[in-house]
């Protein structure tokens, strides 16, 4: 049997359709099938075939127990990245639907099972499953419905909005610059790092004048270089309107039109200013920390130049005053060396204390008693008021006493006398050293615990010391459930206090 | 006569073993540990040479030099900035010193430096 003589005997009923799928149906020589010809087919199954064929949503149907194809053309269209429909249609499943086949397999026969539908929910298709019963009440076969999802969740459009989503909740500003006309698009969080509302219009012009003055450069200079490479990176600062600088690092790409010229820069943005300033405390705790251990050095190296000229060494005195002045440079290297590990300790939480019950008033007499020896510069005066023990780590506490004596000594240069005071009020003990030195304004008072501070002013600026003393001291005060606080005015001195609970339990 | 040297350097243990090399290669040695006493020394008696740090709990020795050399009844000192802060060597040129040496320094060093600028 020829293939026209198969359309015009097929030509009638649900096969009269001129869709591309019905075409199919009507070439195939039926009579070489399970399912013999058309018009004696059950018509439980021409019915769902009507409908399916004529259905304007993807459809396939599985019929009988070998699972024989038929699809629409919808299916055809949609599901485009399946095999050749033709070689489908008709077929065995198991034969022709080589790709999805063992996935779908299992639901056909749950479906042809139970008799109840199906609703799968996947990325790009929903599948929605349904029984054919025929004319002997059981079900025959299994039509899927074939419903598109992307409009909820798959599509291009989508993507991009639920990445855009995600760098504006991680504070990434994206933009698009067109480099033909010099125009920006960007996201909401750009305008928020550049210190503005995130509904706020700028052009590109507007955000470039934010660019801090001394920056230009290296921001014209990563364009250029973006443009010959094809990857823009920068890291420089913007200037909000009220003044105040923000370290942005920025990255982006370079996109090419079809005559290989630059015509777009895609890219994202960070504020970085946090990373920027720890970064800068870093530099600048390595140069005082150099400088401050130099200082100790360039005596101890005199004093070793001094012994090995070789005059004078018959003289024990002098040999033995060289020594002692070498030892206590040394020893003063060692405390500054153990400060920094202290400081690292802190950075990684581990600080033991070694709590002991002990005369607090003791231990400040020592620690004056040391530094009269040591300075010539000062008068410290001690008024000791405290009778009863305190619990805590007696060399921790020592090294705080030690830390406030030396500020004092040392940011008070025209001045000759530290007062040191101690008393109990309630149940606490509290300290005091003043001096009457250069003092520190109201603004920098409550910065002078914060790690690597120094006072901004020119005066402290030159004063030795570096910023770490104050921080140890508060953190081992902290630790014992202890208070320390400032009391300063510029010119007139400043008064360091701190409390410890007293040990009465 | 021998020689005025003025060293301004607040680190007592490096101002105490300066004056004492110092005085030991037959300078006279005026000291100060901070910009204050130092004026008031520049005011009484003018040096031959002076010998300064740069961090000082008052002042700022780069700043000073400055000022010397900007007023004509000082600009003639030889001024030579000893400082532990390799940074500041570009600066006191930029403030007109005469020489810089870094910290640590060698004592020979400072004292052949020392007459350098006075021969």
């Amino acid at each position: 049997m020829g293939k026209e003589e198969n359309l015009t005997d097929y030509r009638v009923g649900f096969l009269k359709g001129a869709d591309e799928c019905t075409k199919v149906i009507r070439s195939i020589d039926w009579n070489q099938t399970s399912l013999g010809a058309p018009n004696n087919w059950p018509q439980s199954l021409k019915t769902t075939l009507s409908i399916l064929l004529s259905a304007k949503v993807p459809m396939a149907l599985f019929w009988g127990p070998e699972y024989i194809q038929f699809h629409n053309d919808s299916y055809v269209s949609e599901l485009s990245w399946e095999t050749r429909h033709e070689a489908k249609i008709g077929q065995a499943a198991a034969d022709s639907h080589t790709r999805n086949w063992p996935c779908i397999k299992p639901l056909v026969d749950l479906v042809i099972a139970d008799g109840e539908g199906l609703y799968i929910e996947d990325l790009s298709f929903n599948f929605c499953y349904s029984a054919v019963v025929d004319e002997t009440d059981s079900v025959a076969g299994v039509i899927i419905t074939y419903l598109d999802s992307s409009s909820k969740t798959g599509d291009v459009s989508n993507a991009e909005e639920r990445l855009r989503m995600a760098s504006d909740a991680t504070g990434i500003g994206s933009w698009d610059i067109d480099l033909n006309c010099n125009s920006i698009t960007y996201t909401p969080t750009l305008m928020e790092l550049l210190g503005m509302d995130r509904d706020d219009r700028l052009t590109l012009e507007e955000i470039n004048a934010l660019t801090h003055p001394n920056d230009k450069s290296i921001t014209d200079s990563a364009l250029m270089c973006a443009l010959e490479t094809g990857y823009y990176h920068c890291e420089s600062r913007i200037v909000w309107l009220d003044d105040s600088v923000h370290w942005m690092s920025s990255t982006g790409k370079v996109i090419y039109d079809e005559y290989e010229f630059p015509s777009r820069l895609l890219g994202t943005t960070v504020d970085i200013t946090e990373n920027k300033i720890e970064q800068m405390e870093k530099n600048d705790f390595i140069a005082i920390a150099s400088h401050e251990l130099k200082t100790p050095l360039t005596s101890i190296k005199a004093y070793v130049q001094m012994l090995k000229s070789g005059r004078r060494l018959d003289d024990p005195d002098y040999v033995i005053n060289l020594a002692t002045r070498a030892e206590s440079q040394v020893n003063r290297m060692t405390k500054l060396i153990y400060s920094f590990l202290d400081m690292s300790r802190i950075e990684s939480g581990h600080v033991d204390l070694q709590m002991e019950p002990f005369m607090l008033d003791d231990l400040i007499s020592e620690v004056v008693k040391d530094y009269m020896i040591h300075t010539s510069t000062h008068a410290l005066l001690f008024s000791p008021g405290i009778a009863e023990k305190i619990e805590g780590d007696r060399s921790r506490i020592g090294q705080v006493i030690d830390n406030l004596v030396s500020n004092a000594i040392k940011y008070s240069p025209l001045s000759k006398m530290v007062e040191i005071s101690s008393m109990t009020v309630g149940e606490e003990a509290i300290v005091s050293i003043k001096d009457y030195g250069i003092g520190i304004d109201h603004k920098h008072q409550s910065k002078v615990f914060e790690r690597f501070y120094r006072a901004d002013d020119q005066k402290a600026r030159n004063a030795v010391g570096f910023g770490i003393g104050l921080y140890l001291s508060a953190d081992i005060m902290k630790r014992h459930n202890g208070g320390i606080w400032i009391e300063s005015a510029p010119g007139e001195g400043t008064t360091f206090h701190f409390s410890l609970p007293l040990s009465r339990s | 006569m021998s020689k005025l040297i003025q060293v301004i350097e607040d680190d007592e243990a490096i101002r105490d073993v300066i004056e004492y090399i110092l005085q030991q290669s037959e300078f006279e040695v005026n000291v100060a540990a901070n910009a204050r006493e130092f004026k008031i020394n520049l005011f009484n008696t003018l040096p031959d040479l002076i010998l300064m740090d740069v961090k000082l709990p008052d002042g700022d020795g780069i700043q000073l030099c400055k000022q010397l050399k900007q007023s004509l009844d000082t600009r003639h000192i030889p001024v030579i900035i000893m400082s532990a802060h390799a940074p500041a060597e570009a600066s006191s040129k930029e403030a007109s010193a005469d020489d810089f040496i870094s910290k640590p320094f060698d004592l020979n060093e400072l004292l052949k430096r020392i007459e350098a600028q006075l021969a």
